[in-house]
């Protein structure tokens, strides 16, 4: 077998393995079922990518969101590799049929939980002897996890109990009882569990508490005056985006906002400007991040509580991937927990709905027809119908209220995260639970810390307004050689 | 400001004839009968689904502020029309360059293709092998990567004369230079992000409706320059974006029947459908088709009577017409009204 670091630098360029990467993948090779959980930046990516030249078997990778999925397959053919598919909606009939009857020719095939649903792709996976089947994103697949997907808790169903290819798990934010339910849902053998620190030791985490949430605009803009960027600021509307952007952006700030109403092209367009140093800053909603990859992120801004723990760490864990400072600022004012609950609870299925369900059921039509009728959201229907199938009536009822009391629940874990006198690091950690070996200096806003010693200042850049004629730009586009 | 300029010149067309929503339903590019002969019957081809996706409120409202800047007004609830200096201006203010009744959206097909390929060659020009592709439909991709197969998109051959056909076709564009901006700015390559309509917009100190239609404008502008004069590497871009198939499913049924010889009757027959809806069928040809036989319909002098007695009465309301000539049928004279689109 070839020498794993000679794989790496051959199909990736890359001299030595980060941390984990290693271990998770001799476990691979040994056939091991394997939970990884790395930071987010750490690479992943590369405990499935390495394996797929050491086995001659296709690698088949799950991943909850499709926008991920074409990153990392473009990833791989950065990286030269021609042997990958997204196995995905968007393919036609004709195609699919091809892919399905060819699987034996991929090296790297992405597909996503609700293709799994489909008997005949079910019906060639079974033919396929994958040499390893990848969840990525694997907390998704916890009931707990931030986004209910009932399809992800299938996503096994179509493999045989005994004689089954290893499954790799990985995610960067899974509690203990997240990864509990990983290895139960996947249904695995005694993994091989590599649980990195979820510490990140160059990220500075602050906390600043305003009287009034009409505090927090003047704030931000005051402070991105000051300091060095690029950042992010995170918040919870479309709207707010829009707000904050053209209010650093008539104060000269380069900025933009960023959220999933958006044109395709125009978010790329936003994510290209940022990678190119032409931003400094991006407004978002928490569409942005998942595949980001942007080194230099010195800062992220939370206007509001997130919604967990784990959403946390994610989106500050854009900042600071290249090593260096970078500094996490939460702005809290009383109650804003409250909005975060209501905006998170709102999806959830109320008692009427049940009722409204059983009606339909009852009279033998179609529960889908709430949809129709506006009666319930569709991330709702999904969720019902899930339990509906599964549950009686009063048990339905009953699990509807403990998801309600879990996500309320988890905003206040957040919030006491914020709000408790305590090391914000320490309760990271132990929320994963984890301990905390040594204390960065600048730790946190209950440590001590100070923003100069951790951020440059602003240099101050030309706004973006010159734009030059149409002419000049075609001649940069495509320049004479 | 250009979202205005658009609807005064829409309905100066119109003439005060038609109501506030034929302007909408115009620009959504509605297929049904009542728009199609609204297109034919006021010439107003160019507007033809230029906003599919613009809402009735955004539009009313632009449509409330023509009637602000006292340009426009309403007359019984039931029409549009222009004051006279709503007519004035759209007189004064230079024709817009829409052609959307040949395009029907396909133009972006057309700026989808363009983008990938300018992207691809911004890349290879700098020898960097791969990129993220701002085109993620596969069709596009496929597409363009046999282009540039095709074309021996590495030879510098390729890359200046793709350049220069670029740029010698927009200069000869009837259109602002700002809205050349947009198409450039649109574009995105190596080290060279492309430009967010909001930014583009803001930029311009303009809506995005409006940077949206300018940019249009020039994409139609261009098409029509392309297919009047072709250009090596370019027109091959711009391969099945115009639409030929002119008429509605149902209408070209009608159609190849007529050409095979069967009467109205027997069409109406053969597809059991109403004798009024071939008779609309046949308006749609009339307008749409440039050699539809009018003459088998209604005898010249009777073609040459309507359009003097439209002149005369500056009207095309199909009772005026009907009642200064009881001789013809209201099916005739929408069929001269429609082969005869232009005056
Ligand atoms: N051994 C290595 N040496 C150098 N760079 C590496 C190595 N492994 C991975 N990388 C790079 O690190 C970056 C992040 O990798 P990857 O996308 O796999 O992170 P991830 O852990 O999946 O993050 P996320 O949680 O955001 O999904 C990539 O650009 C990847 O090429
Ligand atoms: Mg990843
Ligand atoms: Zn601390």
């Amino acid at each position: 077998m070839a020498n794993l670091e000679q794989l790496l630098e051959q199909h990736f360029g890359y001299s030595t393995f980060r941390p984990g990467q290693k271990e998770v993948i001799e476990a691979i090779i040994e056939k091991r079922d394997v939970v990884a959980l790395l930071p987010t930046g750490m690479g992943k990516s590369l405990c499935y990518q390495l394996p797929g030249y050491v086995f001659n078997r296709p690698v088949l990778i799950i991943s909850p969101l499709l926008s991920l999925m074409q990153d990392q397959v473009e990833q791989l053919k950065r990286f030269g590799e021609k042997r990958v598919i997204a196995l995905n909606s968007f393919l036609q009939m004709s195609e699919k049929r091809n892919v399905l009857q060819h699987l034996g020719q991929y090296r790297f095939i992405f597909t996503s939980p609700e293709m799994l649903k489909n008997s005949q792709v079910q019906a060639a996976f079974r033919q396929a002897q994958f040499a390893l089947v990848v969840v990525d994103e694997a907390h998704c697949i916890s009931q707990w996890g931030f986004d209910f997907r009932p399809d992800y808790l299938k996503i096994t169903d179509w493999m045989d109990a005994v004689n089954r290819p290893p499954i790799l798990a990985l995610s960067a934010t899974a509690t203990e009882a997240v990864v509990k339910d990983i290895k139960a849902y996947l249904h695995m053998s005694q993994p091989f569990e590599y649980i990195h620190s979820v510490d990140r030791v160059n990220l500075h985490y602050d906390v600043v508490q305003l009287e009034k949430p009409i505090e927090k605009a003047p704030w931000i803009l005051a402070h991105v005056l000051k300091t060095h960027g690029p950042g992010i600021v995170y918040t919870q509307s479309r709207k707010k985006t829009a707000i904050y952007t053209e209010r650093l952006l008539s104060n000269g700030i380069r900025a933009a906002a960023y959220h999933a109403g958006m044109e395709a092209e125009d978010r790329q367009f936003i994510q290209q400007q940022f990678l190119a140093g032409q931003l400094e800053w991006i407004c978002a909603t928490n569409a942005f991040g998942m595949g980001v990859h942007k080194d230099n992120v010195r800062q992220i801004i939370h206007d509001h509580i997130p919604s967990t723990v784990a959403n946390y760490m994610q989106e500050v864990g854009r900042a600071g991937r290249d090593g260096q400072d970078a500094l996490s600022i939460l702005l809290y004012v009383q109650k804003d927990e409250d909005m975060t609950k209501f905006i998170i609870t709102e999806d959830i299925p109320q008692e009427r709905h049940v009722e409204q369900y059983l009606e339909y059921t009852g009279r033998e039509e179609n529960p889908a027809v709430m949809l129709d009728m506006h009666q319930i959201s569709e991330t709702g229907f999904r969720v019902l119908s899930y339990w509906m199938q599964r549950l009686a009536p009063q048990e339905v009822q009953q699990k509807l209220v403990d998801i309600r009391l879990s996500k309320v629940s988890q905003v206040d874990e957040m919030k006491t995260m914020v709000t408790a006198q305590k090391c914000i690091r320490e309760q990271l950690l132990h929320y994963f639970g984890q301990s905390l070996n040594e204390k960065p200096n600048q730790c946190c806003h209950y440590c001590g810390i100070e923003y100069g010693v951790i951020l440059k200042e602003r240099e101050h850049l030309e706004t973006l307004g010159y734009m030059p004629s149409w002419g000049e730009r075609l001649s940069v586009l495509l320049p004479n050689i | 400001m250009y979202f205005q300029h658009l609807l005064l010149q829409i309905f100066h067309k119109f003439g005060g004839e038609r109501s506030v929503s034929a302007g909408f339903h115009l620009l959504k590019g509605k297929r049904s009968g009542q728009t199609i002969q609204d297109v034919g019957n006021f010439n107003l081809h160019a507007f033809f689904g230029l906003t599919p996706k613009l809402s009735k409120e955004k539009y009313l409202d632009q449509a409330e502020q023509l009637v602000g800047k006292g340009y426009a007004t309403y007359k019984d609830e039931q029409f549009f029309i222009l004051t006279n200096a709503g007519r004035e201006k759209a007189n004064g203010s230079k024709m817009m360059q829409f052609n959307g009744w040949y395009y029907r959206g396909n133009e972006h097909i057309f700026f989808k293709r363009l983008s990938l390929v300018i992207q691809s060659l911004s890349y290879s020009v700098q020898e960097v092998k791969s990129f993220a592709p701002i085109q993620k439909n596969e069709d596009i991709q496929l597409w363009v990567k046999h282009y540039l197969v095709k074309n021996n998109y590495k030879s510098n051959a390729f890359i200046q004369t793709i350049r220069d056909e670029i740029s010698d076709s927009l200069k000869g564009l009837p259109v602002e230079e700002s809205s050349l901006n947009l198409l450039l700015y649109r574009l995105t390559g190596f080290n060279t992000p492309g430009w967010t309509w909001e930014q583009l917009a803001r930029e311009q100190e303009s809506t995005l409706l409006d940077v949206q239609l300018a940019f249009l404008e020039v994409l139609h502008a261009w098409l029509d320059a392309l297919y009047k004069g072709p250009k090596y590497y370019l027109s091959q871009l711009a391969e099945g974006i115009r639409i030929e198939q002119l008429l509605t499913e149902s209408a070209q049924k009608t159609a190849n029947l007529f050409h095979q010889g069967y009467t109205l009757e027997q069409i109406s027959a053969i597809r059991r459908l109403k004798g009024s809806t071939i008779e609309d069928h046949l308006v749609e040809m009339a307008m749409s088709l440039q050699e539809f036989p009018l003459e088998q319909f209604v005898a010249q002098q009777d073609v040459e009577a309507i359009v003097y007695a439209v002149q005369q009465m500056n009207s095309k309301k199909l009772k005026v017409l009907r009642d200064s000539m009881p001789e013809l049928s209201y099916f005739q004279i929408r069929l001269i009204l429609a082969a005869k689109g232009v005056m």
